[in-house]
């Protein structure tokens, strides 16, 4: 750094300015008295900022720049991506729905399978994110390059093995407890209940897919002249609308009075207890899920709603005995211990033929003996109520083994199945006979309460020449 | 490293680019630095409130350090680097090698919006600064 | 790495205090910080940590005023002289226009002196920078600690282990009483403000 010739004048002037900034402190330093700056000192340092035209900021902004109809459902993806919260995924449903929106006709039907399933990824994904698998985000953003693929694309046939299909198997896998083959869900969805996500899994698919059919009478793909053919209204003709109107009206009354009785002060009370957040949360989802679901309900039925439908009285506790028609509907009928009981399939959590090592855990069952292979989790294998509790806590439930007279522990053969009730924290598991069946309470039954409230059965079934004891959890 | 030459062409070209995609998105403030720490181009409604010379030293000593973690771990860098708060968050996204660009918003613009938004800016931003 | 603003006729620099653990870098900026008027200098941001050691850096934005139309304006950073913060040194001194070493004088510190002066060598020459060609001032801290029994190293002493090389200019200083800092300050402006305009703007503006 050498001065030479011309660059002198302008190094001087250097030299000169800093001189003149220096030479007032450097001629009386005074740091003792100074104190010394914190952080807090406010002194502002020298704006480099340029002032900014003053605008008026508008959140609107998806008609500018090149954005599209995928961008705001790609932009809920991203934040999903960062936290999967509540509002995260309320905005990423309704951007799908958007998109749905857009598409053509014919497209919007062909794809309803793909809507309907992103639909209920990110539905689980906001009741019970513990059973979610990690992948989800990832999948769903797969599900939205083949949605803009198709939208795209001339003629869908081009991609439905490309990307059409793996999407859809990539998705089936991801949401946790729906049966791998989709479609099969409907030809039994009128005579099985596959527990709580399994009959909410009829009703997201069955509202879908009617608009679908009205839309176009003859869907190309195959899966979906499935999915059209086998609503489970359309299975079942003979039941006449007034009959499914009355039915429809007497389950809102209940669900309303479950919602008001059981949920609202549960809720409250996790609201109330520190370390209950997200059990309050799920309840709060789970609360606000169903008021949807009766509002639609109610839409749905327009002038036919009735606000204070008879609804089927629980068989109240510590009563005589009282008869009339059967309280539930369907029932699950098993042989236990050579006898032939009922289940209510509503609390039926599962139902399977479990690995070997699990005849042998004698009268105390622990769940996490359930999971599947190394890697399986317990929320995999159960259903209803059990699959709202996190893994943690699976790990730990052990839920006694009914013992019956008919039956010792020896006697238990590789065959049997296992069932397993639960409800509101209580569980029993039933090693049975044979695999269950459901039997249709609404025809040719006599139901007859049994007051005692120290035993499982709520009552005794008459159907078909037979007395049926009905194993409830609801007296424990 | 080499040292930036800004011209107004420059600066205004940027500037441009940040007010349509980002300002327009309605962020409160996006900060445009280097890797050295040094304010390049300073835009938003909250631009003049901010003490930006702390914050764009801070925030590239932060993207170093992260960038180092990431290199502990075996990662090049990591992608996504993103602060929540109660009312405001912030978004560091590094533009080419050299710049850093820095978006604060709120509540009321969504982190995935954000993103999309600097993925796009970053390009437009590359070809004004290297041609 | 200088930034030069041509549309607000801006110019920014930075110098690094580089220097072993407690060698009194942080001092120098504080010292400069509380003597200097409110209009030229920024705000000082240190990184709260506990104890007394930076763990990131220091920042001391200064404003030299106006040459030639030109704004100059210097950032003044520290580093954290622990060994072992070696990875965060490094950052702080990324894009380093001009360079204060300060030297401690204590006999047992001898070898951290050296040890840093290398580490600085080493750390510049991986962002492709060579320390001779840098803007660069060498400061024998603690001159205040010369008239007590503790044992320290002499100016010539510190001259061989550290400046035979360079003959750069040196400055003795106590940052803790403030003799010496603006002196150090003044040098390093002045070489690097030249340094940078030099590469940059003198033959533009003439």
């Amino acid at each position: 750094m050498t001065d030479n010739g011309p660059d002198r004048d302008f190094h001087a002037e250097i030299d000169d300015a800093i001189d003149n900034l220096f030479s007032p402190q450097a001629a009386a330093p005074q740091p003792q008295s100074a104190s010394p700056p914190s952080a807090k000192q406010e002194s502002r340092a020298p704006a480099a900022s340029t002032p900014t035209k003053d605008e008026s900021l508008t959140a609107s902004m998806l008609s500018s720049d090149g954005a599209d109809a995928f961008s705001p459902f790609e932009e809920a993806l991203l934040s999903l991506d960062w936290e999967i919260s509540s509002s995260n995924i309320d905005n990423a449903r309704s951007a799908l729905k958007d998109i749905q929106g857009n598409f053509d006709v014919d497209k919007a039907v062909a794809l309803t399978e793909i809507f309907s399933l992103m639909d209920r990824l990110l539905e689980a994904m906001a009741i019970a994110p513990q059973n979610v698998s990690t992948s989800a985000p990832k999948t769903l953003q797969e599900g939205l390059q083949t949605l803009r693929a198709a939208a795209g694309a001339e003629n869908l046939s081009l991609i439905e093995q490309t990307l059409i299909d793996p999407t859809l198997s990539e998705l089936r896998s991801s949401i946790p407890n729906i049966p791998k083959d989709y479609s099969k869900l409907f030809q039994t969805a009128a005579s099985k209940t596959h527990g709580v996500a399994g009959r909410e899994q009829k009703t997201a698919a069955g509202v879908k897919a009617a608009p679908a059919q009205a839309a176009s009478p003859a869907p190309s793909g195959s899966e979906e002249e499935d999915l059209v053919l086998e609503l489970p209204g359309a299975s079942t003709p003979a039941k006449s609308v007034a009959a499914l109107i009355d039915a429809v009206n007497s389950h809102l009354t209940i669900l309303g009075k479950c919602i008001a009785k059981r949920i609202v002060p549960v809720e409250n009370l996790f609201a109330k207890t520190p370390g209950y957040e997200k059990l309050h949360a799920i309840h709060t989802e789970l609360r606000e899920r169903l008021e949807r679901q009766k509002q639609n309900l109610i839409k749905a039925l327009g002038a036919d709603y009735q606000a204070d439908a008879a609804a089927p009285v629980d068989p109240p506790l510590g009563q005589t005995a009282q008869s009339g028609s059967c309280p539930w509907n369907t029932v699950t009928l098993g042989t236990w211990g050579g006898k032939t009981v009922g289940f209510l399939p509503d609390q039926i959590v599962y139902e399977d033929k479990p690995a070997a090592r699990v005849r042998k855990c004698g009268s105390f069952l622990p769940i996490k003996m359930l999971k599947r292979g190394l890697f399986g989790k317990i929320g995999f294998v159960v259903q209803g109520e059990l699959s709202f509790h996190d893994e943690a806590t699976l790990k730990t439930l052990t839920i006694p083994v009914a013992k019956s007279s008919g039956m010792e522990e020896s006697a238990l053969k590789t065959g049997n199945p296992l069932l397993i009730l639960f409800k509101e924290n209580s569980g029993l598991a039933f090693w049975l006979d044979e695999e269950t069946e459901q039997l249709d309470t609404t025809v040719g039954c006599r139901w007859e309460t049994v007051s005692d409230p120290h035993t499982f059965v709520a009552g005794n079934l008459t159907a078909k020449g037979k007395t049926i004891p009905v194993i409830t959890l609801r007296g424990v | 490293m080499q040292d930036f030459i800004l011209t107004a062409e420059i600066l205004e070209k940027a500037r441009n680019a940040i007010e349509g995609s980002l300002i327009q998105a309605g962020v409160r403030t996006a900060l445009l630095i280097d890797g050295a720490g040094n304010i390049l181009s300073n835009c938003g409604r909250d631009a003049d409130d901010l003490d930006a010379i702390s914050l764009a030293a801070l925030a590239a000593a932060n993207l170093g350090a992260t960038s180092q973690i990431a290199k502990l771990i075996g990662e090049e860098d990591f992608s996504l680097l993103f602060h929540k708060g109660k009312n405001g968050n912030i978004h560091f996204g590094r533009i080419g090698d050299e710049l850093i660009l820095i978006t604060i918003f709120g509540e009321d613009v969504s982190l995935g919006l954000v993103r999309c938004r600097v993925t796009d800016l970053s390009e437009t931003l590359l070809q004004i600064f290297e041609g | 790495m200088a930034l030069i603003d041509l549309s607000k006729k801006e110019i920014h620099c930075k110098i690094v205090y580089y220097g072993p653990g407690r060698c009194g870098k942080t001092t120098n900026l504080l010292n400069v910080h509380s003597s200097m008027a409110d209009n030229a200098r920024g705000k000082m941001l240190t990184i709260e940590t506990k104890g007394d050691r930076t763990l990131f850096f220091d920042l001391l934005p200064l404003n030299l005023g106006t040459i030639r139309g030109f704004n100059i304006r210097i950032q003044l950073y520290t580093v954290p002289g622990q060994v072992m913060y070696a990875a965060t040194r490094k950052l702080v001194l990324k894009g380093a226009d001009g360079l204060v070493f300060v030297a401690d004088p204590l006999q047992v510190r001898r070898e951290r002196n050296i040890e840093s002066l290398e580490d600085l060598r080493t750390n510049l020459l991986e962002y492709g920078l060579k320390l001779e060609d840098m803007p660069l001032v060498i400061q024998y801290n603690k001159r205040d600690l010369v008239d007590t029994p503790i044992p320290t190293l002499t100016v010539e002493e510190l001259e061989a282990d550290l400046n035979s090389a360079f003959k750069v200019k040196t400055f003795e200083a106590s940052a803790v009483t403030g003799m010496g800092v603006f002196e150090t300050l003044r040098e390093i402006s002045k070489q690097t403000v030249r340094y940078v305009t030099n590469k940059h703007l003198l033959h533009e503006t003439k």
